[in-house]
């Protein structure tokens, strides 16, 4: 044990040496700092007011909570903990350490990430604020939640695993168990849907029920969020209490368990270390699942010259992931989510669509980053291939525009089922988040360009969103000012104009992105 | 307990590392088939075979990073106890180190983690001069190329003095010198009583290093060799490997 204290000792004060040691590293996590505290007292001048969409607070909290336990616990059966390194694995699994300690270490570290992360739950400062009318003690309580329920199912992914280990038919029992307890989710939500009132008041109903509060751990720290934000500490100090339990208990479990573990960590470490040392390089992995049904044998490829690689870029996507729904879908999904739910609860608004539309951007700009133009722009053969550069640019750029069509369709449907807007609301709507596609794709290109010898990657990342929102911002303006002044339709046609120029102009201007792979 | 006895000029001897019909699968796939071999104190074995034969999957087994059938046993102890990898000093193929932490500190991780008492300083100031990286003791993990961290898990096992090393592609990422010390450290290690196992497809690496020999066809043994049996037919290892490995593959075909 002693050398475990040693490794997390001097782990923690080599990192904090080294901020201090380069100032410079510590540029981008001054300015999140500055923008999370920015954001925390941007609204704490106004008064809280009355508490209000308590329910639909509680709702999302629950949601957000099973969220993470559903795709920890899946990612945990699949790939494997990823609470190890490939350092972890070379020195520490063939030192005569006993397993279960180095088991309780990963946990400790994970835990210890968890409470970094949960800082960024300051940002959802303005939106309580705003929304519900809660101030900092539910920011507090939030994160107190998020970190005892990471915390357990961390620990509970790791039993879970020990037991498959030993077992591995559990493996598929676990799996089938976790995906029926999604179906009764979907059946309750069903069920009260049926009771009465529409599909948004039945997920509320559903999910922000009291009922929760009775779940071991996942409804413990939701209790522990709602208590908090309503200033009942008594009781969301009970929670905690009873949560601390529940890790302990796990713990427990882990302690007495026959860890032989070694295996299903190594895909996951390994993975994980093929992941960083290719973002060493400057190259992106390709993270997404491959089908398993994947069909091997296909039709030669289509193409000749720069259009060769369209083809085996729409190859590859069709093997990796269906095109109807992968990470990007989910953006499109949540802006009218999102507008349905601040519908419901604001009541009608001027703005809605703009507010749907900003909602799906903001998701899109994070979720940008998994897309396959940084990965292409590695491969040497596009720099050597005899085409036009500006051909070879355009084709990697394409099937993320195909995507992106689908995505816009799915969109496009959401927005109409949940929101019933009016035909020029909801083709200027599609028009305009169709152009958020083009621009975020051509983006990548010049992002590469601009930001292709930066080594921090902190401070790319910052880049890359600051640069992303300039891109799209001006045209958005303009849309929001127009559609005010004339109509929803001309502001829409207008940013989605604005869109299609920028990421033309870009292209161009990244046509020479080819000559040298520096 | 050990299965076998060997007798040598020097009297009867115990295998370092005992296999006896390991057998791993991944889903239908079977990559290691019934492996049964041993490897001697004093001796350097050498496990050859193309691409996919099993070699690494088979190091693993024995570093006990992963579930098998089948029995291994490392100076007797099972090769997941505590025992046995206090015995294991374990070179892996792909370099890994801990970003955070500096050379010397990973010198005394390791020292902590297998208990070492006095004398593993001047061990690790010795094993940091020969490769190099005395100059380096104070830079992070995340600042070594991969030669240097190849050269960093290379002492890290050779600190704990092991009696058994098990090494999986050693010279690749290393450069000239590096090889040239590694390739006296194997002999070293011989010299001192180490078993050492190498799993490798560069035959031109460790030509002239080796006693004993497995090739590896498909997950199963498909010759094994002492280095008097091969000098006494006239072949070099080299004809030896391609004889082996491509009649096997045309009789596969």
């Amino acid at each position: 044990m002693k050398a475990l204290l040693y490794l997390l000792r001097k782990t923690i004060q080599n990192a904090l040496k080294e901020l201090v040691k380069k100032p410079v590293a510590l540029i981008p996590y001054l300015v999140i700092a500055g923008l999370l505290i920015f954001s925390a007292t941007m609204t704490s001048g106004e008064p809280a007011g009355e508490v209000r969409n308590l329910n639909a607070y509680a709702a999302i909290v629950n949601g957000v909570f099973l969220l993470i336990f559903c795709t920890s616990l899946l990612q945990g059966l699949k790939q494997g903990m990823a609470l190890f390194s490939m350092a972890d694995v070379n020195l520490l699994f063939t030192a005569p350490v006993n397993p279960r300690k180095i088991l309780i270490y990963g946990v400790v570290r994970q835990a210890g990430i968890l409470v970094l992360a949960s800082v960024c739950m300051l940002a959802q400062y303005p939106n309580l604020r705003m929304n519900c009318g809660l101030g900092g003690e539910a920011v507090a309580g939030l994160m107190i939640g998020y970190i005892l329920v990471g915390v357990f199912c961390q620990l509970f992914s790791a039993n879970l695993y020990a037991l498959c280990a030993a077992r591995p038919q559990w493996r598929k029992r676990i799996d089938a168990m976790l995906k029926g307890f999604m179906v009764l989710l979907a059946i309750g939500v069903v069920i009260f849907a049926m009771r009465g009132g529409d599909f948004v008041s039945a997920l509320v109903r559903f999910f922000g029920s009291d009922a929760w509060n009775y779940v071991p751990a996942l409804g413990f720290g939701r209790a522990i969020a709602l208590h908090s934000a309503v200033g009942q500490w008594g009781a969301a100090m009970v929670y905690v209490l009873l949560s601390l339990l529940c890790c302990g208990a796990m713990v427990l479990w882990l302690v007495r368990s026959d860890a032989d573990y070694y295996e299903d960590v190594l895909f996951a470490a390994e993975h994980a270390y093929n992941v960083k040392a290719a973002a060493k390089e400057g190259k992106v992995v390709s993270t997404g699942p491959v089908s398993k049904r994947v069909k091997r044998e296909l039709p030669p490829l289509r193409g000749h010259g720069a259009s060769a690689f369209f083809y085996r870029a729409m190859r590859e996507q069709s093997r990796k992931s269906l095109w109807l729904f992968s990470l990007s879908t989910i953006a499109a999904l949540a802006g009218p989510l999102f507008g349905m739910f601040m519908l419901r609860a604001e009541g009608p608004d001027p703005n809605w669509l703009w507010f749907v539309l900003f909602f799906s951007a903001y998701m899109l700009v994070f979720l940008s980053m998994t897309n396959s133009v940084p990965r292409e722009l590695t491969q040497h053969y596009l720099f050597v291939a005899p085409a036009r550069p500006v051909a070879k640019l355009a084709a990697i750029c394409a099937p993320q525009l195909i995507k992106h069509t689908a995505d816009t369709v799915v969109f496009l449907l959401a927005t109409a089922l949940l929101l019933h807007p009016s035909v020029s609301e909801l083709l200027g709507s599609g028009l305009f988040y169709l152009s958020l596609g083009a621009v975020f794709a051509s983006g990548m290109l010049l992002i590469e360009r601009l930001l292709g010898k930066l080594k921090n990657k902190m401070l790319i990342v910052l880049l890359y969103f600051t640069i992303l929102i300039l891109l799209v911002v001006p045209g958005a303006v303009a849309a929001i000012a127009i559609s005010g002044a004339l109509s929803v339709l001309a502001g829409c046609l207008l940013g989605a104009l604005w869109n299609v120029l920028a990421s033309l102009l870009i292209l161009f201007c990244c046509r020479g992105l080819l000559s040298a792979t520096a | 307990m050990y299965k076998r006895l060997y007798r040598t000029k020097e009297g009867v001897i115990y295998p370092m590392l005992h296999i006896n019909g390991l057998t791993k699968r991944y889903g239908k796939l079977l990559a290691n088939d019934h492996l049964s071999f041993d490897v001697l104190p004093g001796r350097i074995t050498i496990l050859l075979g193309p691409n996919g034969a099993g070699k690494s999957t088979a190091i693993k087994a024995i570093a006990g990073l992963s579930r098998f059938e089948g029995e291994i046993t490392i100076d007797g102890h099972d090769n997941k106890s505590l025992e046995a990898k206090r015995a294991l000093g374990y070179i892996p193929e792909t370099p890994s180190v801990y970003e955070f932490l500096t050379i010397n500190e990973h010198m005394e991780f390791i020292a902590r983690a297998y208990g070492l008492t006095g004398g593993w300083r001047q061990r690790a100031d010795a094993l940091l001069a020969r490769f190099e990286l005395d100059d380096k003791r104070t830079k992070l993990g995340k600042e070594l190329s991969k030669g240097m961290q190849q050269k960093v898990s290379i002492c890290c096992a050779l600190l704990t003095e092991p009696t058994l090393l098990l090494v999986d592609e050693p010279m690749v990422g290393l450069d000239p010198h590096a090889i040239k010390e590694l390739k006296a450290v194997f002999r070293e290690e011989r010299d001192r009583g180490c078993a050492v196992l190498i799993s490798t497809h560069m035959l031109d690496s460790v030509s002239e290093l080796w006693d004993d020999l497995r090739i590896l066809m498909n997950g199963k043994i498909a010759a094994a060799r002492t280095r008097a049996e091969v000098d006494a037919s006239g072949e070099s290892l080299e004809e030896l490997f391609f004889d082996i490995t491509e009649r096997k593959e045309a009789g596969a075909q």
